[in-house]
């Protein structure tokens, strides 16, 4: 019962798990993206276990190469929070909804079988308790040429998913540039103006301070 | 080639856009209205296109398009709602010193995304579709960037819109999970033998979560008031109509073609949604002293009468909704053109800033009084046709209490808007305003007076555009 692939998948597990959990459970935010970045390893390794060496693949180049670099720096450049103390007052309530909700969904949309098409029906409370094998048997179906297919059919069957798909990155490009296009000196000089007086009106409630955020309307 | 064919009026807004993208870095920062003038053309085109190919119908592109007269309809519809739209943004946003080429690309894509809503035959295209319409919606909204109300509109209608996307993808997935499929028909073929109804039913309540959001019906309202507050008020009057019009056919795509065998689990949900939505946009309103705040309670509380025909269902119920939306976003856009208008430069919002219009700008007056009866659903204003249509629908299906409750808070939103009216015809004008003696004959007023006088031509001779809708319902496939 105990063959090589179980140990390794308990080993991912634990690692993936362990690490997700230290997501959360850390105070310094640079720790916390490390961790998480250990727990994407974890999530290739499981892919390398289904023999779903593409996404194994993507994982690594995507999450660990590019959206792990990503909130690294913006940690980094955001210096201010990068050792605050966030103090969340609903960790507790957030973890029984959350156990709740898990358990609900092992145990209300487990009992149906999920029909995957050219995947043999998965089990759910098999899937979640069960041994790695059962999730080997599930992908087989697809090697091994899997890779050529979702290609193939990404510009045949999916082409005009495939192409919005493109267009959306370009809008988020557009919209990207447009939120942190750059600014000239007397705008941002004009802004500070205007927050420093919004901050002197919100420190001094009275009559005139409401005065004060009326005229920081006049932008542009 | 052919296929093209089924796609062309999302495809030109696209298009237009990709190209209006690059025209613009050419246009001089102070000649932007040029921008404005080819992106208005471009979207009447894609409209004048959706008419002359009225009557078409057929898939294509291995069942991810189809065309169909309520995708026509739709295309029609918001590409008038653009044009308009730029009408309105011309004057407002120089104002506003928002008169900037990405405006106006932002908007071509959007219009494309919510065309192709109608056109899609596939849940992938429908998401794909909504994301399309929503991304260039979540920047428009802040687009008057740095204030501080239009930043904060971007950044809730961004986060929640995102939150409402995730909703509408898993709802897909666990659909996809118990059929196998992803196409509308191809849904729809298996959901009788399918095995995991359960599967099946969280899966739809997910995505009507999704999509209630976008259509702004409560419980899912909570973001409308104050996007609707921050947003530049040409953004919100886009929102609240051409959003509303493409959220309203996805749910009769998703829930009408894919899962319409199982309507007798959804139609109670959408029955109760919709009485929900009526209850709360109306009571919303009646306390609003902002005008912006207030027609955004009076948009969910539309959205609760158009989910009534969609709960009521059949040919008379959706001939209902697909009326209604054209009714909906004439009086909306003489509403938001009328308030843009009524004063210079910085925009006062408060319905007592409107005291004494009917001196001061009488034909502005006029144009929100109408606005305000066609919204409230008065004879002779499509919004009492379009009322009409849709309590008849409900009563007809034997959704009587459903129908009580409609007409009950259409009484109690009279109050909201005709102490709007009240307001502006007698109350004293606040000093120092100039009075002008009829409107000078600019862009601003041709748009909002169009869509005051198509309020009421739609009232008087509605038969017309029923018969279109009718023939278009009828060929839904």
């Amino acid at each position: 019962m105990l063959t090589f692939s179980t140990v390794i998948f308990v080993i991912l597990a634990v690692v993936t798990l362990g690490a997700a959990l230290a997501v959360v459970t850390m105070k310094n935010v640079f720790h916390a993206a490390l961790m998480l970045v250990l727990a994407f390893f974890g999530v290739a390794g499981f892919y390398v276990l289904l023999e779903a060496n593409f996404f194994a693949a993507a994982q690594v180049l995507v999450y660990i190469g590019a959206i792990s670099i990503l909130i690294i720096f913006a940690v980094m450049l955001t210096r201010g929070v990068t050792m605050a103390r966030p103090n969340n007052e609903q960790s507790g309530a957030v973890a029984t909804a959350s156990a709740v909700l898990f358990v609900l969904i092992v145990v209300l949309v487990g009992p149906w079988k999920i029909n995957f098409p050219g995947f043999a029906p998965l089990n759910l409370p098999a899937r979640a308790f069960g041994a790695p094998p059962e999730f080997k048997m599930a992908v087989q179906a697809v090697s091994p040429d899997a890779l050529q297919r979702l290609g193939r059919a990404l510009v045949d069957q999916y082409m005009v998913a495939f192409l919005l798909a493109g267009v959306l990155l370009l809008l988020a490009m557009i919209g990207a540039v447009w939120v942190a296009r750059e600014r000239k000196l007397v705008e941002i000089v004009k802004e500070r103006r205007e927050m420093a007086a919004e901050e002197a009106a919100a420190a001094v409630p009275p009559a005139p301070a409401a005065e004060a955020v009326a005229t920081t309307d006049a932008h542009h | 080639m052919n296929e093209l064919l089924l796609v062309l009026p999302p495809l030109i807004f696209a298009l237009g856009g990709v190209v209006l993208l690059m025209v613009d870095l050419a246009i001089p920062r102070e000649r932007k209205s040029l921008t404005a003038g080819m992106a208005a053309v471009v979207s009447a085109a894609a409209a004048l296109c959706a008419i002359l190919q009225w009557g078409l119908a057929g898939s294509g592109f291995q069942g991810m398009i189809s065309v169909d007269g309520v995708a026509l309809a739709l295309d029609a519809l918001v590409g008038v709602i653009g044009v308009m739209t730029i009408g309105l943004s011309l004057r407002y946003n120089a104002l506003r010193g928002i008169l900037r080429g990405e405006f106006f690309v932002l908007m071509l894509f959007s219009l494309s995304g919510m065309a192709l809503i109608g056109h899609a035959a596939n849940l992938l295209t429908i998401f794909l579709a909504i994301e399309l319409l929503s991304i260039p919606l979540y920047v428009l909204s802040g687009i008057a960037r740095p204030r501080l109300d239009s930043e904060e509109s971007a950044m809730k209608y961004f986060l929640l819109g995102a939150f409402a996307s995730g909703f509408l993808v898993f709802g897909m997935a666990l659909v996809y999970g118990a059929t196998g499929q992803l196409s509308l028909t191809g849904i729809a073929r298996t959901l009788i033998t399918s095995t995991s109804v359960p599967l099946l039913v969280v899966g739809a309540a997910l995505m009507l979560v999704g999509l209630g959001f976008k259509v702004a019906a409560a419980p899912f309202h909570m973001w409308t008031p104050d996007v609707y507050q921050g947003a530049p008020t040409t953004v919100t009057a886009f929102m609240s109509t051409a959003t509303k019009a493409a959220g309203f056919v996805a749910l009769l795509r998703v829930f009408g073609v894919a899962l319409g065998d199982l309507a007798n689990v959804w139609q109670p949900a959408f029955a109760a949604l919709s009485a929900l939505t009526m209850m709360i946009g109306n009571l919303g309103a009646l306390t609003q002293i902002n005008l912006k705040r207030m027609l955004a309670y009076s948009s969910i509380a539309h959205a609760g009468y158009l989910l009534m025909g969609l709960a009521a269902g059949g040919v008379s119920g959706v001939r209902g909704v697909v009326f209604y939306l054209p009714a909906y976003a004439a009086a909306s856009l003489a509403a938001f053109a009328a308030m843009t208008a009524a004063h210079n430069g910085e925009e006062d919002q408060s319905i007592s800033a409107y005291a004494g219009l009917s001196r001061t700008r009488p034909g502005w007056a006029l144009v929100m009084a109408v606005a305000m009866l066609s919204l409230l659903g008065i004879p002779p204003t499509a919004g009492f046709v379009g009322k009409y249509m849709l309590f008849q629908s409900a009563i007809d299906v034997g959704l009587v209490p459903l129908a009580v409750i409609g007409v009950l808070t259409s009484v109690v939103s009279g109050y909201y808007y005709l102490r709007v009216i009240v307001t502006m015809y007698f109350e004293a004008p606040p000093e120092g305003v100039a009075v002008t003696k009829g409107n000078r004959l600019s862009l601003h007023w041709v748009t909002g007076a169009i869509a005051a006088a198509a309020s009421i031509v739609l009232g008087i001779l509605p038969a017309p555009l029923i018969n279109a809708v009718t023939a278009g319902v009828t060929s839904i496939r």
